[in-house]
């Protein structure tokens, strides 16, 4: 009750005091960056799709440049004449804008979901990283061309380039492999800049997932990227002890191209839930965390981080818990005296841009941005973006989705386990509600509505049941209707991306073979219908200890694409391993008596739906 | 006796001057001239009477209307010397006074060397009025000097500008910075005054320092974070001193209802309104404590008492003391502490399971909660001794001090802990194994900050002491987390000494309600007596007297509507049967160190079960036990039953709900590696989880390198007791056959081992004989009421047992079943207890177990030439000397040489006396042992409030609503 009153006095304060801008569209900054010269910030908008641009000397809007999509990333050559953008949709643009005349002056066609565009030095290359493609690309500047593309992991979503070495550092979104692993999180691949060759893969602590941003410091030392950082390994009911997600910033050495260390953003009995940006202040003195679920920056003393890491190496640290850079990542005090919170004031803190001694940062849901003074961190003023119009049910949903302070002692949201708009995790966890002892793999929330029962074990009759006990029994609260109301009305709207299998938008000749496969193996006859699912349990032979024998709720095929693992607990690492590593007798389809090239085309199908 | 002279010690002197400027200008006005005058006439009254008329009547007499001469000029020298001087037969007491002021201003006595001379010149006592008043006029001297000394301009003006930052349109800053620099330059000025004896100087002095304290007081509470709010307070007498901090219920028919001191009131101070006093409720005969304030500013919330014939109720009123409304009333029951959930239910203290605590014989409380309307009352705390001061943490969590001890001692085992709103979800929050101070009471979370303001508080006390700003962030224990203290110097005094050290603390705080991050509300001792007063003080080192008045004014609370803390789910089920708990790796943690992975093979569950009755006779363990339980420790032990743990060290366990129960790690011969040392609970209903034994609650949980532990791929181990169903642990019972069995053949009287060890089960007075051998020898090593710290694995039990190593290493021909070890083993792992209960056959005899009668065991010492009154406690030198079994056999008989004496037959008759006696009625520690008629009543009353807990749990199930019956006698109003 309390926030919605908060969100609509905000509204109404917004009404008054922005200047207007085309009608009512929402408004959505994510990434910004800033103009030195010319004292300007440049915002992507996700909802608008735009790029709004504010004069910071009267700290108003000023202009916007309208675009054909939702704009994913930004970046400004050197010189500041053009600013190069990315589309983040299925056929993703890569687009030059001329800052003098706000016309786009170029445009090339990238992969699906093209984000975290950065540029070289001299200007003559720039790379940006395609999410749904698991790659990324360098493009000649000159030519505005692809001039090479390399496999990252899995969803890239934040590229930092450290001159000195030539090496780029790219964070993947979600781990790859198994859930069941022994090991299962994350990683930043490293490529070298001129040839793109993937020199390395630096794994984070396990249950590292849903990184975000990564930036370099200016003295180029270190990488730092946010991440959340599950304690997947214990029941969920840990979250009384403020657990389960914790909130992480992990430390690469840029010179050795090596993991450091990982330093837990929360407070004791407080979480910093989803972290998203960091940034690196000029002078070397601070890091600046976004957090979107708590809505807050951390500002960090990164000399003073520093030498606590290097006594901790040295074992010259005694009064913290740490004894090992090791336990770091445990340490839940870490912080203490390094970092200040500071409360922004307004909803969904993402991105930020640093302009001399003064911070900005998008916040998504208000449709403002931030303005925090280095000097004094305790004095929080906005820019408005516009008049935001009054929020739909959905975006209200979106918003308690990723809102932790809905959580007991913020410790994490919806989103923390269902990230990339209420997707995946890739991990499993140890809900209560089937029992202790067997954890599941996260599922999408996409269709969750439209496909009762919810959970893999169908355990709750539809999705809303699901989104009250998710409320009780993950968050540890009572809210009241209005919340549950505005979750199911974001859920049920979450719209299928397209699958980057598809050949402009159409399957490919081995999916459309794999069409009829799926026919004639029997997939059909559970996964049928609009959504790939009849709505039914069954037991195709996949449980194992306590769940050995249990039926289980077919899944929706829709966008299974984006959700792998595969199977209750995560063990199938792809479509393939499902329907035949584990499809015991062909309880799970007949495919014993296809082919490999038909297996193939089969996979290629699933993963085209 | 006067308490003044039992607690009233001159150490207030630095702070006092803000009193004498408030207090002594109320006073002053009737009574400067008179108070000298009227002492004189008091001893004089006295001379006129009687000789063995008792002097201290007189001064309290005195004491009541004169408090800050009493104070100050009486507690400057001994009690028996002015009772000399009363009496007539020491005539230099005010020279002594004199002596003494005169020491405290030093260099400044040049001042008042004239005025001595003068008056001292003159013999006799007609000018005893003189003398005094000019012994006032230095003891005021000496304290504005202090206070002038002390005066801190830096946090005034520290303080000035941090209001005005936080609200620069209400707080007139600059008027206060001006008047500040005037006062700073007159500071110099008066300082040199001070020694010209031709100037006043005291009085200049103390215009000064009034003048100071004027501008102090203005610019302090005109602070918005205080004055925009009325505040609401009560008055009562302080508590009278008891046995510990928690005793402040003088509960109907309790051990110390005589103590009950009442009178009081409720009232409101308006500070915006010149500091206007509303009184919404006042009582004669009654007490009234405990107010809070409701969400939303219109209600406060609070505890009463009407009579001593009565217990606290619950009351809640509106903020203009109409529509009072009880909401509690249970006979025999006292309800305290209530605190506003964000549910809209209410948490309190009270005394609804009826137990009392183990190192004495006062009545305990736990936290309960009920519906805002009274309904639905159901216990939240099983803890075996106190739980009292409920707070909301911003989270949601209850914040609560919590008095107990399990294998350790009595004195500073009180920290402070939290629970969900419903009772789950019970952990350690801050200060249990600090050894100093002796309870973190009364703590509340300080609002913009992860920080909570504690008392630092001792055990033999009342509930006050210094004030913390604790940071857990720095550590859960332990002097480094204390940000600050009140007084600053009480910082010094964490971690050392025991857990009174912090009597010494003066002044005394009491209350702390925090504004925010800088400024705090509490009560405070003013000097006067055990006098409290409303302060309001702050990070910058000021400290500012509010208001106060007689008795002595008690719990500020700011009455505004303010935001409701974070509202966390239930999780109980109301149905009193189990909860489940589990451990992820039970090798997590500290204090597990030397223990290698695969050593840890089963959990044992352990209920340490509450104290029901107790009786007045007491054996002297590590503290007093009433009646005799063990050798040293305090509690009674009952076994639930012992579980795997499996190789990745993880545990998974049903466990009944609502017991006070702890966990031991046992290896692969059931021996103990490690113990818990506190205890813990679940609610039915409830699954709670630990990452590991000892684990550091600040740190999260490490990564295990399998995808869950393996225990929780199992259903949850069922516990089946131990050789038979649960039940509580008696030594005779247990242990006491195995040693018949295999050693008492050797370890008996008249054998040549037996002048060793004595292993026979011959009861005595107080225990058996071989357990007071086993102790007295050392073969075994439990950690008794062990100390604060969590200790070592294996640094006690059965590991370190030379009784067990012999037996293990082989001794003579022993060879005892796995089943006969076992209960060696876990007998002494259980801390080596012995009776199986509190309750008693014999409540009024020695140690309140003995068969025979304090006369005649009395009489049997003089006849054996044995004390027997120093062998009533773990300290005694002496085994065993009775056998009640084998009376002739009972070693103090050997005292009397003559075996044909009248002496000796008399001896022996009164052993055998018990012998029968035993036969007739057993004892605790034999078959067919029946309670007092005093154990019958009592635990007729716990099982009467047990059956009404059942009744609300039924309640609250079914959605409706049971209240107290005694609600219905109830006129509400």
């Amino acid at each position: 009750m309390k926030k919605i009153f908060y969100i609509n006095f905000l509204l109404l304060i917004l009404s008054f005091t922005a200047c207007s801008y085309e009608g009512k569209q929402t408004m959505s900054p994510t990434q910004i960056v800033t103009s030195k010269t010319q004292h300007k910030l440049f915002v992507a908008d996700e909802t608008a799709n735009c790029i709004t641009i504010i004069d910071l000397e009267n700290a108003t809007v000023s202009e916007h440049i309208k675009l054909d999509g939702k704009p994913g990333g930004l970046v400004l050559s050197a010189d500041e004449t053009k600013l190069f953008v990315t589309l983040a949709i299925p056929q993703g643009r890569l687009l030059e804008i001329d800052i003098a005349t706000k016309k786009v002056t170029r445009s090339l066609k990238v992969g699906h979901t093209p984000l975290a565009p950065v540029i070289t030095t001299d200007g003559q290359s720039l790379y940006l990283s395609n999410q749904f493609n698991n790659n990324i690309s360098k493009i000649n500047l000159s030519s505005f061309a692809i001039e090479a593309t390399a496999d990252a992991d899995r969803e890239p979503v934040d590229i930092a380039l450290a001159k000195n070495t030539n090496t780029l550092f790219v964070a993947n979104h979600l781990p790859s492999g198994k859930a069941n692993a022994d090991y299962h999180s994350a990683k930043i691949s490293v490529f070298n800049a001129s040839t793109l060759d993937l020199l390395k893969e630096i794994p984070l602590p396990n249950g590292s997932n849903a990184l975000s941003q990564i930036a370099v410091s200016a003295n180029e030392d270190f990488a730092y990227v946010t991440h959340i950082l599950a304690r997947y390994n214990v029941p969920t009911n840990q979250v009384e002890r403020g657990w389960i997600n914790t909130n992480a910033l992990s430390i690469i050495d840029v010179k050795n191209a090596s993991y450091l260390c990982t330093v837990l953003l929360d407070d004791l009995d407080r979480g910093a839930a989803n972290p998203y940006d960091v940034a690196c202040s000029a002078d070397g003195k601070s890091i600046y965390v976004s957090h979107t679920g708590t809505n807050e920056l951390s500002s960090i003393d990164a000399e003073k981080l520093h030498s606590r890491i290097e006594n901790i190496s040295k074992g010259t640290q005694p009064t913290l818990y740490a004894s090992s850079l090791k336990e770091i990542q445990n340490d839940l005090s870490f912080l203490q005296g390094v970092r200040k919170r500071i409360d922004l004031k307004a909803k969904g803190a993402k991105g930020i841009a640093i302009n001399g001694d003064q911070v900005f940062i998008s916040m998504y849901f208000s449709g403002s941005i931030a303005k925090v003074d280095c000097g004094k961190l305790n004095s929080v003023k906005h820019i408005e973006l516009g008049v935001q119009p009054k929020p739909s049910q959905a975006r209200l949903g979106k918003m308690y989705f990723g809102d932790a302070t809905m959580c007991k002692q913020n410790w994490q949201s919806c989103v923390s386990c269902h990230p990339g708009d209420a997707r995946v995790d890739g991990l499993n966890w140890d809900l209560l509600n089937d029992g202790i002892g067997n954890p599941k793999n996260t599922k999408n929330m996409l269709l969750a509505h439209a496909t009762p029962p919810a959970m893999i074990t169908g355990i709750r009759a539809s999705a809303k049941v699901a989104v009250r006990a998710g409320i009780q029994h993950i968050l540890f609260t009572h809210q009241p209707d209005e919340i549950a109301d505005a979750l199911d009305a974001y859920l049920s709207g979450l719209t299928q991306v397209p699958s980057p299998h598809l050949i402009d938008g159409e399957l490919s000749s081995a999916a459309k073979r794999g069409k009829q496969l799926f026919k004639t193996a029997k997939c059909v006859k559970c996964h049928s219908g609009p959504y790939f699912t009849n709505l039914k349990s069954y037991n195709v032979g996949e449980g194992t200890g306590l769940e050995e024998g249990r039926k289980f709720d077919t899944p929706s095929l829709i966008e299974s694409w984006r959700t792998a693992p595969y199977l209750y607990d995560g063990k199938a690492q792809n479509i393939k391993e499902v329907i035949t590593t584990y499809n015991t007798n062909d309880k799970h389809g007949r495919v014993s008596n296809l082919t490999s090239e038909e297996i193939n085309d089969l996979v290629a199908y699933v993963l085209s739906l | 006796m006067n308490n003044f002279f039992k607690y009233g010690k001159p150490v207030f002197l630095a702070f006092l001057l803000t009193i004498t400027s408030c207090i002594s200008t109320v006073k002053d006005t009737n009574k400067t001239n008179d108070w000298a005058k009227q002492f004189v006439e008091l001893k004089k009254l006295y001379q006129s009477n009687e000789a063995d008329t008792d002097v201290s009547k007189y001064l309290s007499v005195f004491s009541s209307e004169q408090p800050w001469r009493t104070h100050h000029i009486l507690n400057k020298i001994k009690k028996k010397e002015f009772e000399k001087w009363f009496k007539g037969e020491d005539n230099d007491v005010l020279g002594k006074l004199q002596q003494s002021s005169l020491k405290v201003i030093e260099a400044y006595s040049l001042i008042f060397e004239e005025d001595i001379k003068q008056t001292f010149s003159k013999r006799g006592e007609e000018n005893i009025a003189e003398k005094l008043l000019l012994i006032e006029k230095m003891i005021r001297f000496s304290e504005n000097l202090k206070y002038f000394n002390a005066i801190n301009f830096e946090g005034l003006e520290a303080a000035i500008s941090d209001i005005n930052s936080k609200y620069p349109d209400q707080y007139k800053s600059e008027n206060f910075l001006v008047q500040l620099e005037k006062i700073k330059e007159e500071y110099n000025l008066v300082e040199q005054q001070l020694l010209n004896p031709a100037a006043n100087s005291a009085l200049d002095l103390k215009s000064f320092v009034a003048r100071f304290s004027v501008l102090q007081k203005e610019a302090l509470l005109s602070n918005p974070s205080v004055n925009n709010y009325p505040i609401v307070f009560v008055t009562r007498q302080q508590y009278a001193p008891d046995h510990h901090n928690s005793a402040t219920l003088f509960h109907t028919n309790e051990v110390n209802t005589d103590m009950y001191r009442p009178g009081g009131s409720i009232k409101i101070i308006d500070l915006k309104n010149g500091g206007k006093i509303t009184t919404l409720l006042e009582t004669t005969e009654g007490v009234i404590r405990d107010p809070e304030i409701s969400y939303d500013g219109r209600k406060i919330l609070f505890s009463m008492r009407t009579s001593i014939e009565e217990d606290y109720h619950i009351y809640e009123m509106d903020i203009d003391g109409r529509n009072l409304k009880q909401l509690t009333a249970a006979t025999g029951v006292s309800d305290i502490d209530p605190q506003y959930l964000p549910n809209g239910e209410i948490v309190f203290s009270s005394t609804r399971e009826p137990k009392y605590c183990m190192c004495n014989i006062h009545i305990m409380a736990n936290l309960f909660k009920m519906e805002k309307d009274g309904a639905n009352i159901t216990q939240l705390g099983k803890s075996s001794l106190f739980e009292g001061h409920s707070s909301i943490l911003p989270d949601g969590r209850i914040l609560y001090d919590r008095w107990e001890y399990v294998d350790r001692n009595f004195g500073d085992a009180q920290g402070l802990w939290t629970m969900n709103p419903d009772g789950t979800n019970q952990a350690i929050y801050f200060g249990n194994n600090t050894n100093s101070p002796g309870g973190f009471i009364d703590a509340r979370s300080i609002p913009g900050t992860d920080k909570v303001i504690s008392i630092l508080g001792s055990c033999h006390d009342r509930p006050w002491g210094a004030l913390g700003i604790i940071d857990r962030k720095k550590g859960i224990d332990g002097k480094e987390s204390v940000e600050m203290t009140w007084p600053a110097s009480a910082k010094k005094l964490i971690g050392k000494g025991n857990w009174d050290t912090f009597k010494r603390v003066r002044p005394f705080y009491e209350d702390p309600f925090p504004l925010n991050e800088n400024y705090f509300l509490c009560s405070r001792s003013i000097g006067i007596g055990e006098q409290m007063g409303l302060f309001l003080i702050d990070i910058f080192g000021n400290e500012q007297l509010i208001y106060t008045e007689a008795p002595g004014c008690y719990d500020p609370v700011p009455i505004r509507a303010r935001n409701k803390e974070y509202s966390i789910q239930d999780k109980r089920n109301y149905k009193s049967e189990t909860g489940k708990f589990y451990v992820q790796d039970v090798y997590q943690g500290t204090h597990m160190k030397g223990v290698k992975r695969g050593t840890v093979k089963y959990m044992r569950v352990i209920e340490s079960v509450e104290k029901r009755s107790w009786t007045i006779p007491a054996w002297n363990g590590q503290g007093v036990h009433r009646p005799a339980m063990n050798w040293s420790s305090f509690e009674c032990k009952k076994i639930w039953g012992t579980v795997p743990v499996e190789e990745d060290g993880s545990v998974y366990v049903e466990v009944p709900a609502d017991k006070y129960v702890y966990f031991q790690l046992l290896d692969k011969d059931k021996m103990m590696v490690q113990s818990m040392r506190s205890g813990t609970m679940v609610h039915s209903g409830e699954t709670m989880g630990c990452i590991g034994c000892h684990d550091d609650r600040r740190t999260a949980p490490p990564s295990i390198p399998s995808q869950v532990a393996q225990a929780l791929m199992l259903p949850p181990q069922q516990l089946n007791g131990w050789y038979g169903a649960p039940r509580t642990f008696g030594f005779a019972q247990e242990v006491q056959p195995v040693l018949d069995k295999n050693c008492v053949a050797c370890h008996d009287y008249g054998k040549k081992a037996g002048e060793k060890l004595i292993l026979a089960g011959d009861r005595n007075p107080f225990f058996n004989a071989a357990y007071i051998d086993m102790y007295l020898k050392k073969v075994i090593k439990p950690i008794g009421a062990g100390p604060a710290e969590i200790q070592e694995a294996y640094s006690w039990g059965s590991h370190p047992s030379k009784l067990i190593q012999m037996l293990q290493k082989g001794h003579e021909k022993v060879t005892l079943s796995e089943e006969e070890m076992e209960r060696l083993i876990t007998w002494i792992d259980l801390n080596a207890v012995y009776y199986p209960d509190f309750i008693s056959a014999y409540p009024n005899n020695t140690a309140g177990r003995s068969p025979i009668s304090q006369q005649d065991l009395n009489q049997l010492g003089k006849l054996t030439n044995t004390n027997f009154g120093a062998l009533g406690g773990m300290h005694r030198k002496l085994r065993a000397q009775i056998t009640f079994e084998r009376p002739a056999l009972s070693p103090c008989l050997k005292n009397i040489k003559n075996k044909n004496s009248n002496e000796y037959k008399e001896a022996l008759s009164i052993i055998t006396k018990g012998k029968i006696q035993l036969a007739q009625t057993p004892r605790l520690d034999m078959n067919g042992f029946i309670p007092s008629e005093t154990d019958k009543k009592r635990i007729d009353k716990y099982m009467y409030r047990q059956k009404e807990e059942q009744r609300n749990r039924a309640a609250i199930q079914e959605g409706e609503k049971h209240y107290d019956p005694e609600m219905v006698n109830t006129k509400q109003q």
